[in-house]
């Protein structure tokens, strides 16, 4: 492995890691898309902008 | 096993010990330097309460997560005091450990100036926190009392005594190494995942050596037992804590963490979103050069210790990608071998550089040094930043409702920790609480409210108008408190 690993090309030395890191990727993509709820919709005022809310007599 | 071109063991060369010398003072400044100046974060409040009656009654009340990280925590606060600065220094300690290890590392397999570049830039490089664009933390995870930052340093000491063990062989590194990843697991479950490169490619790497799988089945070994061996704190419940702890990261997958990433809102976070966090909250030039460094250490002679690393680094990346539940400060497990990684690549190029002739006039030598220089003006202003970093907005609003005279029991958060800064108090998580009990102080940090619905929110409004409270804003969060 050692000796293996030293006499690649440079090339095909830099294709292999780029290729196992885009396998590993891609796996990342496949197992874990995700879960969207929607977008981010603030509160009105919005928390931490201007226009605190009033309070109410 | 040192690679062709290595310095293994060499004196320093001219100027080295100087430079050592100031980065080591610098480590000292970024770990300690107004260490509790930043506010108390939610999980940080719970991993120091977790640790404080887990040393005093081997009970966790933080579920899920393993012990060792708490139990130092705990341990701190028994020693210096029940405070934020008693927890944060675990941390610092940690810091300057990871430091002196990247040294080490650095040096034994690229020569003396790697080993300082890459302790120098761990030092002072900016990795904050953003979420939903709203920065959540000080300029470096790690001086947070969070489990990454012991996990972290127990990983970068297990990779260099694993690379020690694949490089010489030798029952004592085998078991050092397994002993250091083992208690990494102990301290975050998922830093586990760097035994199966460490093996792999140890295995690989020394194929026929002498007592190879003995000393194999010691990494593992020695492993296992690091791993367990905190549980012991537990007594007779430690296997039900064992269980819990392996379960616990499936569980938490189908329960989600709902997070604002960009402009929408998650339950799961997608594989990007680590990616999309180190983009935010570093900036896309500091990103830029940590790729430029990437792409060198392709180049590199080096190629054993490479392999080794990167696949000891994408272990834990691509694992935290696979997961649904992403927080920003989960970077800080890889943030030591990721800046090993960078710290040869650039510094065998600049090394190019500066040797002259025409191999230096390459375009990578260039980009390398150009990269470097940009890390390095990063990390003075992250520190020029550090040396007058201000209260955090959570402190000065304890401070305002103090002056007001507001001593609150009960404290309703979507926050950060609020109870610290009021002894006796204690927070009350806004989603699980009905507002049947009344709260003396109700707390809303935009970073997280963004993830709620609006009509969430205008009812904890509502249930704060309710209780008599008024709302103030103070930085980015809204407080409602009512003065006596």
């Amino acid at each position: 492995m050692v000796r293996w690993i030293q006499g690649l090309s440079q090339a095909a030395y830099a294709g292999i890691v780029v290729a196992v890191v885009v396998a590993l990727l891609l796996l990342a993509v496949l197992v874990n898309p995700g879960e969207r709820v929607g977008p981010v919709r603030p509160a009105d005022p919005p928390v931490g902008g201007p226009g605190l809310p009033a309070t109410r007599l | 096993m040192t690679a062709p071109g290595a310095a293994a063991g060499e004196g320093p060369p001219r100027y080295g010990l100087a430079a050592l010398t100031a980065v080591g003072l610098l480590g000292v400044f970024s770990a300690f330097w107004r260490l509790d100046r930043s506010d108390w974060k939610l999980d940080e409040d719970a991993y120091a309460q977790a640790g404080w009656v887990l040393v005093h009654q081997g009970v966790d009340p933080n579920l899920g997560h393993p012990p060792f990280a708490k139990l130092l925590f705990g341990g701190a606060q028994v020693l210096l005091g029940r405070d934020l600065a008693a927890v944060r220094t675990v941390s610092a300690l940690a810091f300057l450990v990871s430091m002196a290890v990247l040294f080490a590392f650095g040096r034994r397999v690229a020569g003396w100036w790697t080993g300082v570049v890459a302790a120098g830039l761990f030092a002072v490089i900016p990795r904050s926190m953003v979420v939903g664009g709203w920065s959540v933390a000080d300029l470096r995870i790690d001086r947070y009392g969070l489990l990454e930052a012991v996990a972290g340093t127990l990983v970068l000491v297990g990779l260099w005594l694993g690379w020690r063990w694949v490089a010489s062989g030798g029952w004592r590194w085998a078991a050092a190494a397994g002993a250091a990843l083992g208690l990494a697991g102990a301290s975050k479950l998922n830093a586990l995942v760097v035994l199966v490169p460490v093996l792999v490619i140890g295995v690989a790497y020394a194929w026929g050596r002498r007592r190879l799988a003995a000393e194999a089945a010691t990494v593992a070994g020695t492993a296992v037992v690091a791993f367990l061996l905190p549980f012991a704190v537990f007594g007779r419940r430690a296997f039900d804590q064992i269980d819990q702890t392996l379960r616990f990261p499936a569980d938490r997958a189908k329960g989600g963490h709902l997070l604002v990433l960009g402009s929408d809102v998650y339950v799961r976070s997608p594989w990007w979103a680590h990616l999309k966090y180190q983009l935010d909250a570093d900036g896309p030039l500091l990103v830029a050069a940590l790729l430029v460094g990437l792409g060198c250490v392709l180049l590199s002679r080096r190629r054993l210790v490479v392999v080794y690393l990167l696949g000891a680094t994408l272990s834990l990346v691509i694992s935290a990608m696979a997961s649904p539940v992403a927080l920003p400060h989960y970077r800080a497990i890889w943030t030591a071998p990721l800046v090993l990684l960078v710290a040869i690549g650039l510094t065998e190029q600049v090394q190019r550089l500066v040797a002259g002739g025409r191999s230096g006039r390459a375009p990578a030598p260039v980009l390398a040094a150009v990269a470097l220089a940009v890390l390095a003006g990063s990390g003075l202003v992250a520190t020029a930043q550090l040396a007058t970093l201000p209260a955090g907005d959570y402190r000065q609003m304890a401070a305002e409702a103090r002056a007001d005279g507001v001593e609150p029991q009960r404290i309703l958060i979507y926050s950060e920790a609020v109870a610290p800064y009021f002894p006796g108090a204690v927070d009350a998580l806004a989603p699980f609480d009905d507002g049947q009990t009344p709260a003396q102080l109700v707390v809303l940090d935009p970073s997280l409210s963004d993830a709620v619905a609006p009509e969430t929110v205008a009812q904890w409004r509502d249930w704060a108008r309710g209780w008599g409270l008024q709302p103030h804003r103070i930085g980015r969060l809204e407080a409602w408190w009512a003065a006596p």
